[in-house]
């Protein structure tokens, strides 16, 4: 907890931290059954910056995107994004936040089956008043060959290319990723892993990915381990490997 | 970023024509019907009141009287010119009922003739010509065409050969009614014509009856008014007939005039029965769409979070779940208004000129048709899916995610212990009460489609059974009614009095009653009717006949209130008993009590009943007879008015019956693959798995069906209840057994169609589907 305080003094003395989470709590069920997921959690990031959350199943690590993504309530504490207060926000302001700010990717890729990989990005296009360019963005994700093919016609790593170009087309502030490999092979989550660094570095979002997987840290400028609802450790990376250099 | 781009529609409605494609059988059933539905009523509603419009207008451009009157004799100048000097003006209309047929059957009918009018009560010509020559005459034209008569045909009137020169609409018969107190018209057996001054002359003076038809010189402002007005009238004529030694027969106001006014009142009942059928049948519809849209949301539930994490708003996504049914909706509504105004509007027509006998009409635009049939179902469909589907939207984004749909908690679900079922009988109920909204709407649906098919089934029973039972209803086969006393040396006759009074209390004011005085010594009267129980020489004490007590739900030790005809008179009467007699609106009291209260003499009497005709009462002195033709007028009418229609709307609910069941089981098969293929997948063979779902279906249509017959007969026993209560006496609503079983079976006959659909469906569930719901 010691590293947390001073890693936040050294950002919040250079800019003031884009993400920040204070005394963060939320539990499940009541009287015996009762289960604390995550037990006063802080941190902060900076604008720009890639946070991988790390921990075994049951830590509190999709539970914490989830109340960051506005689609799930802490008990406690506060979220800042971009100098405002989400926890205080009802549901109206939590929408236009998620709408304004968020990009969401899940293990899953949840595509609207009678859409074609393109519409299926306008979708989020149609959230922004000022989307990326969908054809610049389509060569981003290796998918303007098959932009015109519907998601029973793609592969697992194609669909999940499409749903990160619908979270991102819309530009977001943060792009929230939960387990954004956890569904595919070694191949295709180096492909989409690289995808969401370029997309992190070419538009400068915020990335915030929740993963089980040890070696991905090793792409994080930030990572942050979760047990029991409590950070273990949290540390910037002094030096960050490429994804063509992560083994596992 | 790049602020040249062009606006980005939501992509979300390229959905739409996409899912139309996927789901067409089911799209394209549902926007037929409610096409049709739509047509059928608009142009209901457009025909009919175009037809109205144009019978409105007929009152003024065809010269309908006021109201008119009938005295015994003709009337002499002195009592004309003090009649008009009530500030009427008059008009003859003489008329005389013939006994008419056809050269091989000279006695099929009754036709009223009358000489064509100049002044008052014009006709409309609506094929053919006028009669112009001695042997011509022209019939009502829905008399003609029930009758099969055409222009040219020759009719024998009162022994006499006429030829049809043309059909006409006479402007004071759009209802053929032969006597204004008749329950129903008869365009059967009952016509109407006219005839040249010559042709008038060929037909027998005894027939003619001197009735005068009189306008207003200043018409009364309002319907109040307008009833004081003729109550005045009428009491002036009683007064001045009588002081000029004529009497005034029977005295009718235009509004008072069922042949004028009958047409007027039923077109209304009917467009608002029909509209409040549509109304329930787009609820239906719009429920069957909201539980399909709410099976959609639950499949895809992963995408609904997604869109909500990714910032949608619920209203965005109520949007597009709601613009299918919407789209549907309008779109039936267009067409089916395209329709109703071209060709439902003239099947309707065909449908009204086969009750009413009105002039042509030519179709008017109506917004009143537009509001109805296009406006209010969007609205309905609107209403109820909004409501369902927002309710089913309102979940958190993260219960989307995880698929958390149900509204329950689960900490609250009870375990209950059905292991008496057996392994199938509890599978069979889980699959039961997981698909409780649709098999809710199934059951709301058949209870709705048994409801009208007790109405399309039930009425024409219900009329076969009065047909049938005509025997019950009569007091005798014969009932003759005197103007002067007679003798007969039939000594099985029975004498009997009668005074027609009406109703100045209870559920109809005006309601005519006839009151019987009999002879309770009488050994005859157990030929014709049970009056044991009536009191002897109670001036205060009748007997009601059962119509009367079903009708005025009335109970012993009442009291009622009756009125004469035409004088301010009233007589109090206590029900001291009911009599089974279901033909009439009357009561039965001892002869010589009756002779008291009526001021008549000791041996007073106005007629007899008999089982044989008798032959030798003299026809000058016979008022009426009433026989059978007479008491099944109404129930031969009715199966006439509405026995082709009733045939379709038998059809019509049958496939409303298939539609419901075929759109509801479904959804349940498809919200269901997933178990199906995982079944499959452990090995179960199809007629196990098609027993599983099947029956639970079954179970639930064999109820739907029994509530919905059980539901149905309570309902059509309250509408009928208010439809008779409109009309002079009373049928009974009896439906013969065998009906209910025929309506069971037609459920089980549309069920068994569907589940043979159904068969195939879950036939065609493949493996990989297991599979899929796992991924």
């Amino acid at each position: 907890m010691e590293m947390i305080n001073q890693n936040h003094e050294k950002q919040s003395g250079a800019q003031p931290p884009f993400l920040e989470v204070r005394g963060l709590k939320k539990s499940y069920g009541s009287g015996d059954t009762r289960q604390d997921v995550l037990r006063g959690v802080d941190f902060a990031v900076a604008k720009g910056e890639f946070l991988v959350l790390l921990g075994p199943s049951g830590s509190g690590k999709s539970t914490m995107l989830n109340i960051i993504g506005g689609i799930d309530k802490a008990d406690a504490g506060s979220i800042r994004v971009a100098g405002e207060q989400t926890l205080s926000m009802n549901d109206r302001a939590l929408t236009e936040y998620r709408r304004r700010h968020l990009g969401y990717v899940f293990q899953m890729y949840n595509l609207i089956p009678n859409l074609s990989v393109q519409e299926n990005i306008e979708v989020g296009a149609y959230l922004s008043p000022d989307p990326l360019p969908m054809g610049e963005l389509l060569e981003t994700l290796g998918l303007y060959e098959h932009r015109h093919k519907f998601p029973n016609q793609l592969s697992g790593g194609q669909q999940q290319r499409t749903a990160i170009g619908r979270a991102v087309i819309k530009n977001p502030d943060i792009l929230l990723c939960d387990e954004p490999t956890g569904a595919l092979d070694y191949k295709t989550s180096k492909e989409i892993l690289r995808l969401i660094a370029e997309v992190n570095e070419k538009y400068g979002s915020t990335v915030v990915m929740v993963t089980h997987n040890q070696e991905i840290q090793k792409m994080a400028d930030h990572v942050i381990r979760l047990r029991d609802g409590q950070i273990r450790s949290d540390k910037q990376n002094e030096e960050k490997l490429t994804v063509d250099e992560l083994e596992w | 970023m790049n602020n040249t781009q062009k606006k980005i529609y939501n992509p979300l409605w390229k959905r739409l024509p996409r899912e139309f494609v996927r789901d067409l059988p089911k799209y394209l059933v549902i926007f037929a019907f409610l096409t049709i539905m739509i047509g059928f009523i608009s142009g209901e509603v457009v025909g009919g009141d175009s037809m109205l419009a144009a019978y409105n207008e007929s009152f003024e451009k065809y010269k309908v009287e006021d109201g008119h009157f009938e005295l015994k004799e003709t009337a002499s100048d002195k009592l004309l010119r003090q009649i008009q000097g009530e500030h009427i003006r008059l008009s003859e209309c003489f008329r005389k009922d013939l006994p008419a047929g056809i050269p091989d059957d000279q006695k099929k009918w009754t036709i009223r003739v009358y000489e064509k009018r100049k002044k008052r009560n014009l006709e409309c010509l609506m094929q053919g010509a006028f009669p112009k020559k001695r042997d011509e005459v022209a019939l009502d034209r829905m008399f003609a065409d029930n009758n099969g008569l055409k222009v040219g045909d020759p009719v024998v009137l009162s022994g006499k050969k006429f030829r049809i020169s043309g059909l006409v609409a006479l402007s004071d018969y759009s209802t053929l009614f032969k006597n204004n107190t008749d329950i129903m018209f008869d365009s059967l057996e009952f016509g109407v014509g006219i005839v040249s001054e010559k042709g008038w002359k060929r037909l027998p003076k005894e027939k003619t009856a001197f009735v005068y038809a009189y306008s207003y010189l200043f018409p009364p402002a309002t319907k109040e008014r307008e009833a004081e007005v003729a109550d005045d009238l009428r009491q002036a004529l009683w007064t001045k007939a009588a002081m000029d030694g004529n009497e005034i027969k029977d005295f009718v106001p235009r509004y008072l005039n069922q042949a004028i006014q009958f047409t007027a009142d039923d077109f209304g009942s009917d467009q608002v029965m029909s509209v409040l059928l549509l109304y329930i049948l787009i609820a239906v519809i719009a429920f069957i769409f909201a539980i399909t849209t709410s099976n959609t949301i639950e499949r895809e539930a992963p995408v609904i979070g997604t869109l909500r994490a990714t910032g949608y708003t619920r209203m965005e996504l109520l949007g597009h779940y709601m613009a299918m049914p919407v789209t549907v909706t309008l779109l039936a509504a267009i067409l089916g208004n395209v329709l109703g105004y071209t060709v439902f509007k003239d099947m309707v027509a065909a449908l009204y000129y086969n009750s009413y006998s009105l002039p042509t009409f030519v179709v008017r635009w109506n917004a009143r048709a537009f509001l109805m049939t296009t406006f209010v179902p969007l609205i309905l469909m609107f209403t109820i899916n909004a409501w369902i589907i927002s309710s089913r939207l309102k979940l958190s984004p993260l219960r989307f995610l995880r698929r958390d749909l149900s509204r329950s908690r689960k900490g609250k679900r009870q375990a209950m212990d059905w292991q008496k079922l057996g392994f199938f009988g509890r599978f069979r109920l889980r699959i039961i009460i997981s698909n409780l909204p649709g098999y809710g709407v199934l059951v709301f649906g058949l209870v709705l489609v048994n409801l009208l098919l007790i109405f399309g089934m039930g009425f024409p029973s219900a009329l076969r059974s009065y047909q049938s039972h005509i025997g019950e209803y009569m007091l005798a086969r014969y009932q003759y009614i005197l103007k002067n006393p007679d003798g007969t040396k039939d000594k099985k006759a029975e004498k009997f009095l009668l005074q027609g009074l009406e109703t100045a209390s209870g559920v109809r004011i005006g309601e005519d009653v006839s009151v019987y005085g009999f002879d309770k010594t009488s050994k005859n009267l157990e030929d014709y009717i049970d009056v044991r129980e009536i009191p002897q020489n109670d001036e205060a004490a009748v007997l009601a006949s059962s119509a009367y007590q079903t009708k005025f739900q009335l109970h012993e030790g009442d009291r009622i209130l009756l009125k004469a005809k035409y004088a301010h008179t009233y007589y109090s009467f206590v029900v001291t008993g009911f009599v089974d007699y279901p033909g009439s609106i009357c009561v039965f009291m001892d002869i010589g009590a009756a002779r008291r209260v009526f001021g008549l003499a000791e041996d007073a009497y106005t007629g007899y009943l008999s089982d044989r005709e008798l032959s030798d009462i003299k026809d000058k002195n016979i008022a009426s007879v009433v026989t059978r033709d007479d008491v099944t007028a109404v129930s031969r009418q009715l199966e006439h008015s509405m026995g082709s229609f009733m045939d379709i709307f038998d059809v019509f609910c049958v496939i409303l019956a298939v539609l419901l069941i075929f759109l509801l089981t479904k959804q349940i098969i498809e919200q269901s693959e997933g178990a199906i293929s995982l079944t499959k997948v452990l090995g179960y063979y199809h007629t196990e798995i098609a027993s599983l779902y099947l029956v639970a279906t079954s179970l639930v249509v064999v109820f739907g069906s029994l509530v919905g017959i059980g539901l149905g007969k309570c309902v059509i026993d309250l509408v009928w209840r208010a439809f008779m209560v409109n009309y002079n006496g009373w049928i009974d609503f009896r439906m013969e057994p065998v009906t209910y079983l025929r309506i069971f079976g037609l459920d089980l006959l549309a069920y068994a169609v569907v589940a043979g659909v159904d068969w195939i469906r879950i036939r065609l569930v493949s493996m990989e589907q297991a599979l899929k719901v796992a991924e």
